[in-house]
């Protein structure tokens, strides 16, 4: 039965209302995992913590050279967001393909993260910027690492009574080019299976720079290093490309001791193509 | 809590827990059947309505969520009693058999076309990708959609 | 033809679309009761305990119903007719669980809310016992204890024909399918209200169903109520394709609604249907055929395994349907058979669209499509040399096929889908890049319309003129949602030539239509639409008579037009004028019955073409293009029909690809989501190009014959024979996931390196 529900309109209720969480409180923003879980009877929170209210929480701003996005904001407003897509098409990729338009029309980044899926879809751009992690709890707001705050299956480093609020990310330089796609079982409307976010820093046409982070093959998602050396220095020619595809996939094998391992792994080199095929497209390399 | 938002222009006041579902107040509190339940897993999209103009499901929506908020359903398309062009299209089109899925169809094609007024069938069967037809290879509903875009942007001819 | 070959909305086209349509689940009696059943949580076992005391606290609850103080009289829920032999093994709820998902009681609450909470408090003790989650743990002896009868059920060996001699030339080809569970997926779950009158000793039942007397004679026998006390209604229908012609609700919510007077109703939610209803059991499967280096079938033979759950519920019957289907398509002159059913301790297999066609079609063209291969020939070829020409024999009932036209089928097939011209670009396509693989089969089936010969098949109609010259028809419908109401009012209105409008036709009720076995085996449009324009024509011929008597003409010199009767000097009359004239001056209303007989059942046929292509990194399916081909006789409502097959083929699509519902052997829960289930949607569909051949001929009205189940016959061996094609494969456990397509690659890779 829940007894308790607060729907703070301000940073001052927020914080009061944090106060009052109990271990057994739940906070909902979106709902989309949150009531899927009371409907099954999985959950019996003696409260409900509305996000929503804040107005701040939606809120997608650029801040002294960094992209500030509140959790609260829903993967649609994040997909379109001229802001995000000027500096993270990556992270426009991943809110538009996460479930169907109803969903993405309620679920927000910040419950996404929150609830620290493995196969969840946000996280793993967020890892690739290197975005921070806004967390308001009763005594104010802290700032922590992506990885610092999703560090398990479902586990984050989130008390019972801290909130994400927002999240933050260095614009990159010019010449940088990002992409982010999934493997489900469907190709929309499906949970991830393998992940693959993907950001390079071209100089004249050559890759300066790679950054591959893997999602829904680890715990958490997780930069595959041995794959970005591969392109490094390339210009993403087919060579190149296979090379670091073997060393994804390989690098796969290597931390997933789960059955469906060697679909992954196999899957995974697919997947790669795809992304540096975006990549290539939005970064205007013609191959020779 | 007390709950106080509008459906289909009216203004509602219901004395509800925070976490019941905006279907169940829908159908079993307001007696709009018209949204229905068919899956209550986010996945079928037949209990599809429009919250500020958006489609979602009515069944991950709960009343924490709605205070101040619109929603829409099937039976708010209608003009006292007389179809949207929308639902004509429908009709029209063959595009409904079993009926299940229709309402749910309706609310996400009626979102897609306040968006996109001229969406090609790649946006449509995105827009749509939620909402499941078991009836039907869902051409005939593209079809309307297609059709009810047209008479909206007052290209088609209307008998 | 004036309107049978055009195009109509459904009959409660505007009633759905604006909302305003009532399903059973939308329906609000006073004093109305919520029911929520109580599955068992184990797998096997004995409940010894039922403890409600928790349950009965939950405000709202005002009874609990279970194994304990509820009837256990057995029955099958499949059983349509009194004195039909069936294995009696249901109950409304068991002592002894088979499955997890079995009944064990149901709670009634004044809201559906409470009802569900008190369920969940309800503490149920069980005596465990142990379980096999497969046919083979069965057979290897891992349980003795299902049924006392044992877990073999329905075992037979058939054999049809004269085996011939076989040539030491003659290609064996053997192949092995295995077909998983599926569910129907209507978007409708199942639910049923029912309503107990104790001053009038009526029992009345609202439910989806296919079978209004089907129901009223399980649920009359089982509460031992004379069947005139028992009224079945037929409600509109989300969606069937077979979940709803077996009594799963009813007996739950006619037993809720005696024991408290009050009405009843039960809404399953989408994980109880998919667990708690039907499904069509896994299937494991033998296909031999022999066949002449020329391409000639000389015998088929099939050994086929039906994994029946937890109860037979129309497990005999599946099995022997199974051999029924061996000669609907292909002329060859031997066939032999054997099967057999075994319980598991899994959900009920029972009825799915097709009812044992897809399963036969879907093993016999994946054993030609191999077969071809080994013989070096064009598998469209193969087809083409075995087709059954019109006029050609069923061996197994011998009687005539027909204006079968499969032949037609697969030559208008083969050019509309340019089948020659994809095989060259196909595998230029293919020897241009290593990632992605094309590939295009033909899939080809047969089916039937009705049960004749197997079964009685017979169909009463009763038609009255009204004084608005609207025209009142009696006949026991049950359309699924698919139009059968409309396409029986464009039957009518043809004969008539009266507008759609005018004519009134309601759907299934035991209190006012005619008996009828229901709504299956393919024979709403053949039979009962027969039955339909024969008494069309019998209304019209007494119409034209009254006329005649009322206005001192002879009849032959009157006819219908355009909802008049009219007469050669140029005057007409309204046919509600007729009908008042008989009225007033004859004291009869204008009103005729008609029964009618079954007599023939000629092949129906499709051959579908599927083009896919596969990528060989992930394992996904992308389907190019797919053309169905259908021997319909002649389509009633057109556009209609195309949708049909439109979504059969989406639901074959899934069946070949993505649809599976897995037990998981340590706890005996059984796939219950959406998420885990994967339907076509969208994204992942295309339009499916139709073409129909209409050339007659039969005794189905205007010629017509069956096609809503006919056309998922073919849809799994099309697509999954494009799969094989595209990866010169022989995948033939399904669903053919991305993850067995990899799996496949994989051991290429490591077999090359």
């Amino acid at each position: 039965m829940i007894e308790g529900f607060f729907s703070p309109k301000t940073r001052e209720e927020l914080f009061e209302c944090l106060g009052k969480m109990t271990p057994n409180s739940r906070f909902i923003s979106g709902g989309t995992d949150l009531i899927l879980k009371l409907n099954a009877g999985k959950i019996h929170p003696d409260t409900l913590l509305y996000l929503g209210a804040l107005p701040e929480g939606r809120e997608i701003s650029e801040q002294s050279g960094e992209i500030h996005i509140g959790a609260m904001a829903e993967m649609t407003t994040i997909a379109t967001s001229p802001l995000v897509r000027r500096t993270c098409m990556a992270l426009a990729d991943a809110a538009g393909h996460v479930g169907s338009v109803q969903i993405r029309n309620k679920a927000t980044v910040g419950g996404n993260v929150a609830n620290a899926s493995p196969a969840g879809d946000l996280t793993v751009p967020l890892w690739l910027m290197g975005a921070k992690v806004h967390i308001a709890g009763p005594q104010g707001i802290r700032t922590a690492t992506m990885d610092e705050t999703v560090i398990g299956i479902e586990k984050t480093s989130l008390c019972h009574n801290e909130a994400i609020l927002s999240f933050s990310y260095p614009v990159p330089p010019a010449s940088t080019y990002t992409a982010y796609r999934k493997l489900g079982s469907r190709s929309e409307v499906t949970i991830s299976r393998v992940g693959l976010a993907v950001l390079v820093q071209m100089q004249e046409e050559v890759v300066s720079t790679a950054r591959i982070v893997l999602g829904a093959v680890a715990t958490t998602p997780v930069r595959a290093l041995s794959a970005e050396r591969c392109l490094e220095g390339s210009r993403l020619e087919p060579e190149a490309v296979e090379n670091a595809a073997s060393a994804l996939s390989e690098y796969i094998l290597e931390i997933n001791k789960r059955p469906n391992r060697f679909y992954k792994a196999h899957a995974s080199k697919g997947v790669l193509q795809d992304v540096l095929d975006t990549i290539r497209q939005r970064s205007g390399i013609t191959l020779p | 809590m007390k709950l106080e938002f509008t459906v289909n222009g009216k203004n509602v006041s219901l004395e509800v827990p925070p976490d019941r579902r905006l279907l169940d107040i829908l159908r079993e509190d307001l007696g709009l059947t018209g949204t229905k339940e068919g899956c209550g897993e986010g996945e079928c999209g037949a209990c599809t309505v429009l919250l500020d103009r958006r489609a979602v499901h009515s069944c991950l929506t709960v009343a924490a969520q709605l205070p101040g908020r619109e929603v829409v359903t099937i039976e708010g398309l209608s003009d006292c009693g007389e179809m949207s062009d929308l639902q004509r299209a429908f009709v029209e089109e063959t595009a409904i058999q079993c009926g299940y899925c229709t309402t749910g169809m309706v609310m996400s094609a009626r979102a897609l076309l306040y968006e996109n007024p001229n969406p090609t069938e790649e946006e449509i069967r995105i827009a749509l990708a939620g909402n499941i037809c078991r009836c039907s290879g869902y051409t005939q509903i593209i079809r309307a959609v297609k059709r009810a875009a047209a008479e909206e942007r007052g290209e088609a001819e209307r008998d | 033809m004036k309107i049978v070959g055009s195009s109509r909305p459904i009959h409660d086209a505007k009633a759905k679309v604006t909302g305003s349509v009532r399903y059973a689940g939308d329906f609000d009696l006073p004093g109305m009761l919520y029911a929520a059943v109580i599955f068992s949580q184990i797998p096997h076992g004995y409940v010894t305990k039922v403890n409600v005391d928790r349950a009965m606290e939950v405000g709202g609850v005002v009874e609990i119903l279970h194994c304990f103080n509820t009837t256990d009289r057995p029955y099958n829920r499949f059983r349509t007719m009194k004195g039909q032999k069936t294995l009696e093994q249901d109950r409304i709820f068991q002592r002894h669980v088979r499955y997890v998902g079995d009944r064990v009681g149901c709670v009634l609450a004044e809201t559906p809310q409470a009802a569900r909470e008190a369920a969940a408090l309800v503490e149920v003790t069980y005596d465990p016992l142990p379980f096999a989650t497969t046919v083979s743990e069965v057979l290897e002896g891992k349980i003795d204890c299902i049924h006392s009868e044992g877990a073999v059920f329905g075992e037979v060996e058939l054999a049809f024909g004269k085996e011939p001699e076989m040539r030491p030339d003659t290609v064996e080809t053997v192949t092995e399918t295995f077909l998983p569970r599926l569910t129907h997926m209507t978007m409708e779950t199942h639910c049923c209200v029912a309503s107990w009158d104790r001053a009038m000793e009526q029992l009345t039942v609202w439910s989806p169903n296919q079978s209004v007397y089907g129901i009223r004679t399980v649920l009359a026998e089982l509460f031992d109520l004379p069947y005139e006390k028992v009224r079945v209604v037929k409600t509109t229908m989300g969606g069937s394709f077979g979940a709803k012609q077996e009594w799963v609700l009813e007996p739950v919510t006619a037993a809720a609604a005696l024991r408290t007077g009050r009405p009843v109703k039960l809404v399953y939610n989408r994980a109880e249907c998919m667990v708690s209803t039907i499904s069509r059991g896994p299937i494991h499967a033998k296909f031999v055929t022999k066949i002449t280096p020329q391409g000639k079938i000389q015998s088929m033979g099939a050994d086929v395994i039906l994994d029946s759950g937890a109860y037979v519920g129309n497990a005999c019957d599946y099995i022997q349907a199974l051999a029924s289907k061996f000669f609907r398509c292909y002329s060859y002159p031997f066939a032999h058979y054997t099967g057999r059913a075994v319980c598991t301790n899994t959900p009920m297999s029972g009825a799915y669209r097709g009812w044992s066609a897809p399963e036969m079609y879907t093993m016999m063209e994946h054993n030609l499509n191999m077969a071809a291969r080994r013989l070096h020939m064009d598998p469209l070829e193969l087809r083409l040399r075995n087709v059954a020409l019109p006029g050609e024999v069923d061996r197994k009932t011998g009687l005539s096929l027909g204006e079968i036209r499969i032949r037609e089928c697969l030559l208008l097939g083969r050019e509309k889908f340019f089948w020659e011209k994809r095989k060259k670009e196909n595998r230029a396509f293919n020897a241009g890049q290593t990632r992605f693989r094309r590939g295009i089969a033909v899939g080809c089936a047969g089916h039937v319309n009705g049960y004749y010969p197997r079964f009685p098949d017979y169909a009463g109609v009763s038609m009255r003129v009204n004084e608005s010259s609207g025209i009142q028809v009696l006949a026991t419908l049950h359309d699924h949602g698919c139009g059968t109401v409309t396409a029986m009012k464009m039957i009518v209105s043809e004969v008539l030539d009266l507008p759609l409008e005018k004519i009134q036709i309601s759907e299934g009720d035991t209190a006012v239509t005619p008996h009828d076995v229901g709504c299956f085996a393919s024979r709403s449009t053949y039979v009962i639409g027969r039955a339909l324009f024969d008494c069309s024509e019998k209304l019209r011929d007494e119409l034209l008579e009254a006329c005649g008597r009322w206005q001192n003409t002879d009849s032959s010199e009157l006819w219908v037009k355009d909802g008049e009767i009219r007469f050669s000097d140029g005057r007409a009359v309204s046919y509600g004028d007729v009908a008042l004239w008989m009225l007033r001056e004859e004291q009869k209303e204008l009103w005729v019955n008609h029964q009618s007989q079954s007599q023939s059942n000629p092949g129906v046929t499709g051959a579908h073409f599927a083009g896919v292509e596969v990528d060989t990194c992930t394992g996904m399916v992308k389907l190019l293009d797919y053309l169905a081909v259908h021997d319909i006789g002649q389509a009633i409502n057109r556009e209609m029909c195309v949708a049909q097959i439109q979504g059969a083929v989406a639901m074959g699509s899934g069946a070949a690809l993505s649809e599976h519902m897995d037990t998981n052997p340590k706890n005996g829960k059984t796939t219950a989501t959406m998420k885990d289930y994967h339907v076509r949607n969208t994204p992942d569909f295309l339009n499916v190009r139709v073409e129909l051949i209409e050339d007659g001929g039969t005794q189905g009205p205007f010629g017509a014959k069956s096609i809503g189940e006919a056309c998922y016959v073919p849809v799994a061996a099309a697509v999954a024979g494009a799969v094989n094609d595209a990866l010169d494969s022989d995948l033939s456990s399904f669903p053919l996931t991305p993850d067995a397509i990899v799996d496949l690659m994989i051991k290429r890779e490591q077999h090359e390196a």
